[in-house]
């Protein structure tokens, strides 16, 4: 299954480098790619696979990848099908950043020259950070007060940021698009943050396969089964803090992925980690990559927001997984 | 060698009383030790305490003479199993992955399953009859038979202690009669220090010593003839209660 994923994901990740305004053959996207790993960027169809497509293409995939790693830990660490990445208020501290930046980046310079990306990092990590501080009793960090306080910060910072927009209305519509999630902005820079958070997550993710399962079995079973709980509470939403605050701030509240993907894993494989945790990895990466596909070409020149198209498609495609898996049950 | 317990008190957070006091006991290898007493008289505190899930707010558990709070949590669960009285068990999950988690102590951080593994939870379901529905999801399974999955997940641990909270609750005859005797096998058998919580006082009878507790105090301690005396029960239970005595005591309560 991780083999055939894998497979599945590089080729998703050529079809989308082949397809765009410009069409270039599967053919060509190879020859692209081996000569640019050789430092060569020459023809046409190299300059659009390397310098318009890839850093795109790319940015996608590691942001769908984190996301539904970031998911799939917490819905195992807080035992709640319903947990997303956004569920501590990354997604609302990131969004509330975001439309400061946008809304008074104009007038006040320092903002600006922060630009929104590390703005709305930054606020992502405060957010979380505040609702840590709220829930945390000694040591630890009850689970039930966790989730309340991030949910809480969230909603008053989703009304922070109704209102800035409401403020200046004329930057309501640049908000909204950054809110609603792209990719049209990608750039390297963004993907090697995103790599680089991801080098030290995935192996992470991995190798706490156990840990992870353990979680399920609740808190003090998992303890007396010999898991250090508290500790690797704190060590999970460190690390998918992280990973979700740089998705978000490089492209916007992408909703869905870190809910459903590891979702339609368990579905298709069930609730083993040892497979969960990569599967969820490799198909939220090629979901994002086809999403963002779409977002671009079905009215192109036009483009979609691409966390309308995640939820508008991917939606009814899980229900209908969901359906059929408890038709067979 | 001992699970012992010195001078433990215990109180909840925000609550104005000790549910546990001044309770001081061992539980040695080998040895099927019996917890009883009333609802809420602190008995699967007691086990919490023991296993080192709860800290106790006076006193010390003790394992081995070293206190269980300093040994690290992987560490302490190669030396105790619990068997909770209600677990969440994934349903989603075979009985074989479940009992496998039981080796999570004695495996690394990276670790796969070495064939030792393999074999040492093959032993465990085979021990408490659970391989032959190890393909079985857990949802699938009845009451008794996720028991005893959860009771070879326990024994995966290879523990010196197992810790039984209730054990046969909600299980008909049958199972009933199979867990005590896998627990009484367990210590006779195996060497392993058993301490188990339970509400029926027959199964009580066949334990080699009884704890009996009420409000969070030991109030008598001994061999089941010496703790099932008529006169005791009916105090500490506040019902009237017969006693046929003997070397296992059969006890009845007297419906008023």
């Amino acid at each position: 299954m991780r083999t055939g994923s894998l497979a599945a994901l590089g080729v998703v990740l050529l079809a989308a480098l082949a397809v765009g305004s410009v069409a270039v053959a599967p053919g060509d996207v190879l020859g692209a790619i081996l000569r640019g790993l050789q430092g060569q960027v020459e023809q046409a169809s190299d300059v659009i696979v390397w310098q318009v497509r890839a850093p795109r293409v790319l940015l996608a995939a590691v942001t769908g990848a984190a996301l539904a790693l970031a998911g799939s830990a917490y819905q195992a660490v807080f035992r709640n099908p319903l947990a997303d990445p956004y569920l501590l208020g990354a997604a609302s501290g990131a969004g509330f950043g975001a439309a400061v930046t946008i809304v008074y980046g104009a007038s006040v310079t320092w903002l600006a020259t922060l630009g929104v990306p590390t703005v709305a990092f930054v606020t992502a990590l405060v957010t979380v950070s505040l609702a840590v501080l709220m829930a945390r009793v000694g040591g630890t960090l009850p689970t039930v007060s966790l989730i309340l306080a991030g949910v809480v910060l969230g909603s008053s910072l989703s009304a922070g940021t109704s209102f800035v927009m409401l403020a200046d209305q004329e930057r309501t519509a640049g908000v909204l698009a950054w809110l609603l999630g792209s990719f049209a902005f990608a750039n390297w820079r963004d993907v090697l943050v995103l790599v680089t958070i991801l080098v030290l997550a995935i192996p992470a993710g991995l190798a706490a396969r156990r840990a992870f399962d353990l979680m399920l079995v609740g808190e003090a079973s998992a303890k007396q089964l010999g898991l250090p709980v508290e500790r690797f509470k704190w060590l999970v939403v460190v690390i998918a803090t992280l990973l979700t605050a740089a998705a978000v701030s490089v492209a916007g509240v992408i909703g869905f992925v870190g809910l459903v993907v590891p979702h339609a894993v368990r579905l298709a494989v069930g609730p083993e980690h040892r497979e969960l945790i990569p599967l969820s990895i490799l198909w939220g990466a090629a979901f994002l990559v086809l999403a963002d596909l779409a977002a671009r070409t079905v009215l192109a020149p036009a483009e979609l927001p691409v966390g309308v198209v995640t939820s508008l498609v991917g939606g009814p495609f899980f229900l209908i997984l969901l359906r059929r898996s408890r038709m067979r049950a | 060698m001992s699970l012992q317990l010195d001078r433990v008190h215990y109180r909840y957070e925000g609550a104005t009383q000790d549910v546990v006091q001044d309770v001081s006991f061992m539980v040695e290898p080998a040895t099927w030790v019996g917890l009883i007493g009333p609802n809420g008289a602190g008995k699967s505190t007691l086990l919490a305490l023991a296993s080192g899930v709860l800290k106790p707010s006076r006193g010390s558990v003790t394992l081995n003479g070293k206190s269980v709070h300093r040994y690290g949590r992987r560490a302490l669960a190669r030396h105790v199993a619990v068997v909770p009285q209600r677990s969440d068990l994934p349903d989603a999950f075979t009985a074989r992955a479940l009992v496998a988690m039981g080796r999570a102590p004695h495996l690394g951080f990276f670790a796969s399953e070495r064939p030792e593994d393999e074999r040492i939870i093959e032993a465990a379901m085979r021990r408490t009859d659970a391989w032959r529905f190890r393909g079985e999801t857990m949802g699938a399974l009845s009451g008794g038979e996720r028991q005893r999955v959860v009771l070879a997940r326990a024994l995966a641990q290879q523990p010196t202690w197992l810790l039984l909270d209730e054990p046969t609750a909600h299980l008909d005859l049958r199972y009933q009669a199979d867990l005590l005797g896998y627990a009484r096998r367990l210590a006779h058998e195996d060497g392993l220090g058993v301490l188990a919580v339970l509400h029926d006082l027959n199964h009580a009878a066949r334990c080699d010593r009884l704890i009996l507790v009420d409000e969070g105090r030991i109030v008598a301690e001994g061999a089941p003839a010496d703790v099932l005396r008529a006169p005791l029960l009916s105090h500490v239970y506040r019902t009237r209660v017969d006693v046929q005595e003997g070397e296992r005591p059969l006890v009845l309560p007297r419906v008023p």
